[in-house]
């Protein structure tokens, strides 16, 4: 099989833009209080997000989605010590909302499609390679990382810059405010009286390619590519399957060895979490109670196809520290989320892989593995 | 490494024609009588497509649901659902908005739909390119059979434009020791490339040149001879009429872009079922292009 290696990262979130923002974010363990959505015509009852910075339009992008997306794209290239335009470079970025806003503006009949994020991004790079969207909701970013190191494995491509973004869109938060998804305080993941998710903007990429390219080209590698899982329940549109069995096995699929860290999807709405935590103490097993998660969702909100993308540049950063930072500290752990979420200091990373789960509506679960690279 | 040719096995279409009128799709006699009156139509066309697919490939019984995979292609397929959903939120009524379309804000709950019906536990997968989606979602297919992700997998795309296309295209694969083991008739293969021409670099001559070089690359990993007859669907955009002007002898079919990535599909279904061979070729005016070399296997029957 192909050695896939990360070789560049780039973020935008809530907590400011660029990896170091996400950084110091992550060591100093404070969350951002939850933004007002910026739409009073949306009529939202709980009108809660998490907002990304303004950043100027590049005059690649079509809208606010693709200018997280070619910022974040940017940073990962960079420290990939790649230049643009590359043609050789393939473009897969996830997203759930697509490019909102210019289309809920549009005039009616306009049905210009939406899911202008990732051609946003190839346009920037100003290359010919392939440019794929791929949208599944909340897992977007983890299916498009894994779809990268398959078209890697695959012979198609050398390197890919593969990610997520998302932005606000008035019909995206419309629908979980009427499902009632939305948590009226804050997004707090298993936590007792945790009542829904915050949505949030962002965008996260990584730099994806063969080993042997990297090394041919000397590049630095961030860490392995080690391992993905994909499964889905074939069940509820929007509920996970009780019983955890798919979402199980998506994980034992990505894990080939034990690992050190676990990014949960934690969403904060109370089954997923509960689902989530019997699921990972089956995978664990004995381990369960001493394999730390790191709930970045409490951190920086619920940022949709980015979620799972500024989760795996999360994972880089945990393995390069080789500590898991402290989480949010919870007001009280649901007793029925069984995990260990260490929330008074950093928690040394006793085996240096981090498994990165994304679970979305459409029953689609993603669960991938970073390694360290030593 | 080595891949596993990927064939096609079963075939299914629900498209709107030119002479059908609104009601062109009953829900009750296509699906059944409860449980799909208040999804999407775009739902309502995948299943429908994907059920007559499975038919036509005969069952899926020959893959555990864990070996099912669905990669289904949708650009423009809730576009009328967003702008009621937009509305509603807007004159005060979000409250209003139907449960059952609430989980359609994310696109890809219309292959979740699917993976319900037919049991589909592998993974599924929603692309969206603007044109090329329904390619892609072929592409993918492909690729995951070829790495081994799963051992059967529906492909194809799903659109409702209310002013353009509107229908689905279904397309069942497999590996090809597989079907012919399971003694399935085997249509042929279909293998897709894509690609991506920066529009403002493409209005340029050394741009436009240097997609014609990137294009010539991708014929020669289709392995495409030059008596393969080609069906272009560029729109007329910078990109569109670039990539056209590589193939001058081709057949033109330019596509509207409420069209959506379901034409495409089509494009291939067509040849597949009538035992010829065929080029698709298509771009959009933000970038995005496939190519799709489609190989009839000779000595079989057709449908």
């Amino acid at each position: 099989m192909t050695d896939v290696v990360v070789t560049g990262l780039g973020a935008v979130c809530c907590q400011g833009a660029g990896v170091a923002a996400l950084d110091r974010a992550m060591t100093a363990a404070v969350a951002a209080p939850p933004d007002t959505v910026p739409d009073k015509g949306a009529g939202l009852r709980i009108p809660l997000m998490h907002r990304a910075p303004d950043i100027a339009a590049t005059g690649h992008d079509a809208g606010r989605a693709g200018r997280l997306a070619v910022t974040a794209a940017a940073e990962a290239l960079a420290d990939a010590g790649l230049t643009t335009p590359h043609d050789r470079v393939v473009t897969v970025i996830g997203t759930c909302h697509g490019e909102a806003l210019p289309r809920e503006c549009r005039a009616e009949g306009d049905e210009t499609p939406a899911f202008l994020v990732a051609s946003a991004v190839a346009d920037w790079l100003g290359g010919y390679a392939a440019n794929t969207s791929v949208s599944n909701a909340c897992a977007a970013g983890g299916y498009a990382l894994t779809l990268a190191a398959d078209l890697i494995a695959a012979g198609e491509a050398d390197v890919v810059l593969a990610g997520g973004a998302d932005a606000y869109s008035r019909v995206g938060w419309a629908c979980m405010d009427r499902m009632g998804a939305v948590d009226p305080l804050c997004c707090r993941p298993f936590d007792a009286h945790r009542r829904g998710t915050v949505l949030g903007e962002g965008a996260g990429m990584l730099v994806l390619e063969s080993a042997q390219y990297a090394r041919a080209r000397g590049a630095a590698v961030h860490a392995r590519f080690a391992g993905a899982g994909w499964s889905c329940d074939a069940g509820h549109a929007t509920a996970p399957d009780a019983s955890g069995e798919q979402i199980e096995r998506a994980m034992r699929q990505a894990l080939t060895a034990a690992p050190g860290c676990v990014i949960p999807h934690g969403t904060g709405t109370v089954l997923n979490d509960r689902v989530e935590s019997r699921a990972l103490r089956a995978v664990l097993g004995t381990r369960a109670d001493d394999v730390p998660l790191y709930s970045l969702k409490a951190l920086i909100g619920h940022t949709g196809g980015a979620s799972a993308a500024l989760a795996a540049v999360a994972a880089v950063l945990i393995l390069a520290a080789g500590a898991v930072p402290a989480n949010i500290a919870l007001e009280e752990q649901d007793p029925t989320c069984a995990v260990f979420l260490p929330q008074d200091g950093p928690t040394s990373l006793r085996f240096p892989r981090v498994l990165v789960n994304a679970y979305a509506f459409g029953g689609n679960n993603s669960s991938l593995v970073l390694e360290s690279a030593a | 490494m080595s891949v596993a040719e990927v064939v096609i096995t079963g075939i299914g279409v629900a498209v709107r024609m030119a002479s059908d009128g609104e009601g062109w799709f009953d829900v009750r006699t296509r699906l059944g009588p409860r449980g799909y009156k208040y999804l999407p139509a775009s739902c309502h066309y995948l299943l429908a497509a994907a059920r007559d697919a499975v038919a036509d490939g005969g069952g899926l019984d020959h893959a555990p649901p864990e070996a099912r995979a669905a990669v289904v292609g949708s650009t423009v397929g809730l576009g009328p659902l967003y702008r009621e959903i937009e509305q509603a939120a807007l004159a005060g009524d979000g409250h209003q908005v139907s449960p059952a379309s609430a989980p359609f804000f994310a696109v890809n709950a219309i292959a979740g739909r699917l993976a319900a019906d037919l049991m589909v536990k592998g993974f599924t997968m929603t692309t969206t390119s603007p044109g090329v989606g329904g390619l892609e979602a072929v592409a993918a297919a492909g690729r995951a059979l070829a790495l081994g992700r799963c051992d059967v997998a529906l492909a194809g795309a799903t659109e409702h434009a209310r002013a353009g296309g509107q229908g689905a295209a279904v397309l069942v694969c497999e590996r090809r020791p597989e079907a012919l083991a399971r003694g399935a008739h085997v249509y042929g293969s279909c293998r897709v490339r894509t690609a991506f021409g920066p529009p403002r670099l493409v209005a340029e001559p050394t741009g436009a040149r240097r997609l014609a070089a990137e294009l010539d690359e991708l014929l020669d990993q289709l392995a495409v001879s030059p008596d393969v007859p080609v069906s272009v669907m560029c729109d007329d955009s910078a990109v569109g009429s670039a990539v056209a002007r590589r193939f001058p002898e081709a057949r033109w079919e330019p596509p509207d872009s409420r069209d959506g990535c379901l034409r495409p599909v089509l494009g291939i279904a067509a040849p597949l079922a009538a035992g010829r061979q065929q080029l698709v070729v298509t771009a959009t005016t933000v970038g995005n292009i496939a190519l799709a070399h489609v190989v009839a296997d000779t000595g079989v029957g057709t449908c």
